[in-house]
């Protein structure tokens, strides 16, 4: 049995349906590649944003965030973190856990709070107004 | 059915470790650090929309010399993977896969995460 590897049917036993495998390891692959571009491209245009219009009150802070562009690509900039944090701690935990329930636990616990990460961050920023 | 006995070498005080796999093993850690910061980064991102008290409590953490030890430390983590993670695009598209150049960037990556930390050091000061 291999929690987290999705194991999907009793032929994936012992990698006899290798392709498969192959394919959702570089679906993985691609997909931590890609959140990785939106977040190096939003971070280092936000930073550069944020410099040339820093906001000095509450009130120009929370307008800048109210617009509906910035607030739209940063919580795609969260979904993207969020979904690269999964992959990641997913990666690490497999790696150094090895017992069965442990792996499960923790996956779940990592899971679970990434997801209400995201359900969280979306409430704050798609609910901001001036 | 593996075998359990097999001869296992994994002291790693001993193991002679390349600049590639501390770099590998940073880009782990400051990962996993970040993953740990979300929910507080969220938290302080929602309370200093919240209101006008909220605002006022975020901005003056920065008064605070742990908080900024902390955001120091997370510029680590972050510059760090930023650039580890544009090495690993190039070794990707086969760029520098070759040992010796793939030292030299794994230099470069680790020199450029602590300057980029010693540059948000100075401004902080």
């Amino acid at each position: 049995m291999c929690i987290g590897g999705r194991a999907g049917s009793h032929r994936d036993w012992h990698g006899v349906d290798a392709m498969s495998r192959k394919s959702i390891g570089l679906r993985t692959w691609l997909i931590q590649r890609l959140s990785a571009v939106y977040m190096m491209l939003f971070v280092v245009c936000f930073a550069i944003y944020f410099a040339s219009n820093t906001p000095s009150s509450f009130l120009e802070w929370r307008t800048m965030m109210a617009n509906s562009f910035v607030a739209i690509t940063t919580t795609l900039f969260f979904l993207s973190l969020l979904t690269h944090a999964w992959i990641g701690m997913r990666d690490v935990l497999m790696d150094y856990l090895h017992a069965d329930s442990i792996r499960l636990a923790l996956l779940t616990i990592v899971g679970f709070s990434l997801l209400g990460g995201a359900i969280w961050i979306m409430k704050i920023l798609l609910t901001v107004s001036v | 059915m593996e075998n359990k006995k097999r001869p296992v070498f994994l002291d790693l005080t001993r193991i002679d470790m390349p600049v590639m796999a501390v770099l590998s093993f940073a880009h782990r850690i400051t990962g996993v650090l970040m993953f740990i910061s979300i929910p507080v980064a969220i938290y302080l991102l929602g309370l200093s929309l919240s209101s006008p008290q909220g605002y006022e409590t975020v901005t003056s953490l920065f008064d605070s010399g742990l908080f900024r030890l902390g955001i120091l430390i997370l510029l680590w983590c972050f510059s760090h993977h930023f650039f580890a993670g544009i090495r690993y695009f190039m070794l990707d598209l086969d760029i520098g896969v070759d040992v010796i150049n793939g030292r030299r960037s794994a230099w470069c990556v680790l020199g450029a995460g602590l300057a980029v930390t010693v540059i948000g050091m100075v401004l902080m000061l």
